[in-house]
């Protein structure tokens, strides 16, 4: 008996289980209702749902636990059961931080006023986040304090589950946590600055550099052991020599999420629930709580994934955020080895605007249209401080919404969506090193957001090039943002990942790899990218030839095979008059130039080959940035795959067991025309509404602002 | 005055949409951000414009500054200039003084005040740092509201109509002073509820909160032409009373201590 992660959801003894589920918290709900409300899911089509366990709801006093023994709305076996009678399978998601909106995010008080338990700011002052209801210190993910008392609660809840673990229960993944991120405080020097963090990261350090004559080399220091080192407590480097401590620091953010993830999955396996999938939903890098900030340090998709079976990112969009909505769906399909939205919202909690029908229909097929192939839809069962979903907390349906979920499910099942595969054409990464910097570099620390209502990316941003010869930190920012405006518009079907974990096995799934790349770049990435060209990728990068590693060490793998400019002009035009500043030029045939110069040029490697520009674009990234993402990618010899005439109308193909589906989007605020192109003659059968075409090579589509049409595509 | 187990139950999504449009401006208003250390300008940012590098002079004196940019500049709802050194101390402060005993009210009142504690070194322009607020009353008023008129374990139910349908309603429940329900009509009569001629019908409602949830102590019924004018005029608290004088909102029940005195509370807080 084995449940298996497989890249469109789980595999129970070799048959497919859509992870297409909705959130119900029992505990919240009249225990007589349990199962009306559950008939109620399962109408709407779904075969799966997920629910929190709370800590604190379950542990009444230090070490005592009602499952429903006195109060038989925490009868979690007995919620657990009445799913499995319906058929429906149970993700479970027992912390121990679970949000929710519960009190103390589902804490027990007495844990988080544990000084033992508690992290601390650079000031060494608590932690304090901001919850609407009553503010609270935050706990230390690296404190044993916090661990051992979770596991207290874990091993009572144990026998609980096991017996109730698929093929004999409904239970068939658990998550670890929930959304870790050191509670949305994620710049570098805000927290952690408890003793056991700073112990954890001195042992990372160790695991880091093996030796301290290792770090000191690094660092150009002369410590005597890594437990002399403190951590940064504000950002004072300003050559690059300085920059590996600061650097580290960042990292290490990232580490003390992965190791928490990896301890809470050793205790559920310790506990008896090692048959079940892990699993994490980080908050970032595009949820609304942080998509204000600039990188996605410290959430690492793909290296998590060496320790759980999956990550996903979590996301409650307006349509106006369309953008983000995608970019969070890119990413995961480009990083997770299963696209999944842990949390998407289905409503929204009491204090935010829910959104319209509408928009979230618009959403929702978004998710689909850019190729997530598993969503939990938080919350499908109203509930306390949440407003919204299909299903009142008294069972009462409530319309559109719960319609809207049933012609999803529908959907689905039509297309036979599990089975298409979204056909994308490249990967754009963003670097950890760069993003990194950016953190150890940022201008702000993350509460100013909330308090001085701040939601700006770039005013994090140090415009400083601490001799490194580019502002890294917003360079690459705006870059980046260039690079995915320029491959959307020009009609790209790509998706998104960062240089973490990068292996060339995930590289190899796609013909070329665009990066930007400045004056450092780390050992591992510049070995990976090189190996993907030298595969027969096309690898694009620039604008500068990395020659440092991370450790600010001359370090030249990629820059063996690429040319060293012979001059830098600070701006100018290239010749299709895109404005650009800082360019390098080359001794080398043009394919992009300067007043008949290189501005950039193609160099094969191996069996592939390294498009190299050396320069920024100097104009904002929008559609005309259109033509740099064509020309940049004609030289790997690949083509926009939209059949759209209007650029701003975005056309995404999905295909898989002899059908080719057509998403086709308007994500602008205007009605929006344009002319679909086929190679052939071909019928649309409309799949979401009732706009068939009979057979022709040309179509000509309307579309209504914030609009998606899924087109099944027929001979 | 909000409890910490606050309930937020039977919340009619499309009601709250209502109110959330209505208060909310889906445009974003423009501001001018000027980071600095010690005067050296680190950023310059314009919600409108992007990066500023022509606002990066060196500052000598940030109100002035902030004063000089917004005049200068077109259409700027406020400007911040910001000493990062100030800004990682006030979160330090604010931090260091935490208490579990206090109420979220008072620390976010308390937070949202601190932040003029750093004259010449946190500034904005138009100069006012206020503490906290629900929907343009200080929190101070609202406590002292609730306090000294409403009985301590009652509801409080305000329903705006649009037509027959209820267009927008709260139902906010008190015990032993504090908020600790909040809900709509959802609580106490089908979804999309309607009320023909509520006008003579309007204590259907009231009797179905008493009897449902509990006491109401204060009921205020209108429509909702003068719930948009309320709420989009500069005077709201005059745009109350005069909307009561006129008969467009109907208060029953009212508490016995608050009869007659509208026009003092509402002038304290429109003061």
């Amino acid at each position: 008996m084995s449940i298996r992660v497989v890249p469109n959801g789980f595999e129970l003894d070799g048959e497919l289980l859509g992870l297409f589920s909705g959130s119900v918290q029992y505990w919240r709900l009249e225990r007589s209702l349990w199962g009306p409300i559950l008939d109620n899911v399962r109408q709407m089509g779904f075969r799966v749902i997920e629910t929190y366990i709370p800590w604190d709801v379950h542990e009444t006093q230090p070490e005592q636990f009602d499952f429903g023994a006195s109060d038989p709305q925490k009868d979690v076996g007995a919620f657990l059961d009445l799913c499995h009678e319906r058929g429906l399978r149970v993700l479970v998601r027992p912390g121990p931080h679970i949000n929710a909106e519960l009190r103390d995010f589902g804490f027990p008080r007495r844990v988080l006023a544990d000084p033992d338990v508690q992290a601390r700011t650079a000031q060494g002052t608590l932690a304090v986040y901001h919850f609407p209801f009553k503010p609270f210190p935050v706990p230390s993910y690296a404190s044993p304090k916090l661990f051992s008392s979770f596991h207290s609660f874990m091993q009572a809840l144990a026998p609980v589950l096991i017996d109730r673990i698929y093929p004999r229960g409904s239970i068939v993944g658990i998550q670890a946590d929930n959304e870790l991120s050191y509670f949305f405080r994620i710049s570098a020097y805000d927290l952690d600055y408890s003793p056991w963090a700073v112990k954890q990261y001195q042992a990372f350090l160790a695991q880091r550099y093996s030796t301290i004559e290792n770090l000191n080399c690094a660092y150009r220091s002369a410590y005597g052991s890594f437990s002399e080192i403190q951590p940064p407590t504000e950002f004072d480097g300003k050559t690059p020599d300085r920059l590996p401590y600061h650097l580290d620091w960042a990292h290490y953010k990232e580490h003390q999420l992965i190791e928490a993830l990896r301890r809470l999955a050793e205790m559920f396996r310790a506990c008896g629930l090692g048959a079940l999938p892990v699993f994490q939903n980080y908050p970032g890098p595009y949820t609304n709580v942080p998509n204000d900030l600039p990188y996605r340090t410290p959430f690492a998709v793909a290296k998590t994934e060496q320790y759980l079976d999956v990550v996903g990112v979590d996301s409650y969009p307006l349509r106006e955020d369309y953008e983000v909505l995608k970019q969070s769906v890119q990413y995961v399909v480009g990083s997770s080895r299963l696209p999944y939205i842990p949390e998407f919202g289905a409503g929204a909690v009491s204090w935010r605007r829910p959104p319209h029908i509408e928009e979230h229909e618009f959403a929702t097929l978004a998710l689909l249209m850019h190729g997530i192939k598993a969503i939990n839809f938080y919350m499908i069962v109203d509930r306390d401080r949440w407003l919204g979903s299909p299903v009142t907390v008294n069972n009462r349906i409530r319309q559109p919404e719960y319609g809207l979920y049933q012609r999803f499910n529908q959907l689905v099942e039509d297309i036979d969506f599990l089975h298409l595969k979204r056909e994308s054409q490249l990967l754009l990464l963003a670097s950890r090193d760069y993003e990194r910097l950016a953190s150890a570099t940022a201008l702000l620390p993350t509460p100013s957001r909330s308090l001085f209502n701040f939601k700006i990316a770039e005013l994090y941003l140090c415009e400083d090039d601490l001799g490194l010869g580019d502002r890294v930190a917003l360079d690459h920012y705006l870059l980046w943002k260039y690079l995915y405006a320029g491959l959307t518009h020009a009609g790209f079907t790509f998706d998104l990942s960062d240089t973490d974990a990068l292996t060339v096995e995930r590289l190899a799934a796609y013909p070329a790899v665009v990066v930007p790349s400045f004056a450092f770049m780390s050992r591992d990435a510049q070995a990976v990218l090189r190996q993907f060209a030298e595969a027969g990728g096309t690898l694009v990068l620039g604008p500068r030839c990395p020659l440092m590693d991370d450790s600010m060490w001359e370090y030249q793998d990629l820059a063996q095979h690429l040319k060293r400019p012979v001059e830098r002009i600070k701006s100018g035009r290239l010749d299709f008059d895109l404005p650009v500043r800082q360019v390098d030029v080359f001794d080398a045939a043009p394919l992009l130039s300067l007043d008949g110069r290189a501005a950039a040029y193609r160099v094969p490697l191996g069996r592939g080959a390294i498009v190299h520009f050396g320069f920024l674009p100097d104009a904002p990234a929008d559609p005309s940035s259109a033509e740099l993402g064509r020309r940049l990618l004609a030289a790997a010899g690949i083509a926009p795959c939209s059949p759209s005439s209007n650029k701003r109308v975005e056309m995404v193909w999905h295909s898989g067991g002899g059908r080719r589906i057509l998403f086709v989007c308007n994500p602008t605020a205007e009605r929006q025309t344009t002319t679909l192109t086929l190679d052939d003659s071909r019928r649309l059968l409309d799949r979401w509404g009732t706009d068939h075409r009979s057979a022709a090579t040309q179509h000509n589509l309307a579309l209504d602002p914030y609009t998606i049409k899924i087109w099944e595509v027929l001979k | 005055m909000i409890d910490e187990n606050l309930v937020m139950l039977d919340m009619d999504p499309r009601q709250f949409r209502c109110l959330y449009d209505l208060a909310v401006p889906l445009q974003k208003p423009r501001r001018i951000f000027l980071l600095h250390d010690n005067g050296h300008v680190v950023k310059a940012y314009d919600t409108e414009r992007g990066l500023r590098p022509d606002l990066k002079s060196p500052i000598a004196d940030p109100e002035s500054r902030a004063r000089e940019i917004f005049d200068a500049e077109q259409g700027v709802f406020e400007v911040l200039i910001l000493e990062r050194s100030a800004v990682r101390h006030y979160f330090g402060a604010l931090q260091a003084t935490y208490t579990p005993a206090e109420s979220a009210d008072e620390y976010f009142d308390r937070a949202f005040r601190a932040r003029g504690n750093y004259p010449g070194r946190i500034v904005k322009y138009p100069p006012h740092f206020p503490g906290l607020q629900y929907l343009g009353i200080n929190w101070e008023d609202a406590r002292a509201f609730l306090r000294q008129y409403i009985p301590p374990d009652s509801f409080l139910l305000f329903v705006a109509f649009d037509g027959d349908q209820v267009w927008m309603s709260w139902i906010i429940g008190l015990s032993g002073g504090r908020v600790t329900r909040v809900a709509c009509s959802d609580a106490i009569t089908d979804l999309d509820a309607s009320l023909p001629e509520w006008r003579k019908r309007y204590r259907e409602l009231i009797e179905a909160c008493n009897k449902q949830l509990g006491p109401v102590s204060l009921g205020l019924f209108t429509d909702r032409d003068t719930v948009v004018q309320m709420v989009t005029a500069a005077n709201k608290g005059g745009q109350f009373l005069r909307s009561m004088k006129e008969g467009r909102i109907i208060a029953d029940p009212v508490p016995e201590g608050l009869k007659g005195k509208y026009q003092v509370w509402l002038g304290r807080c429109v003061a």
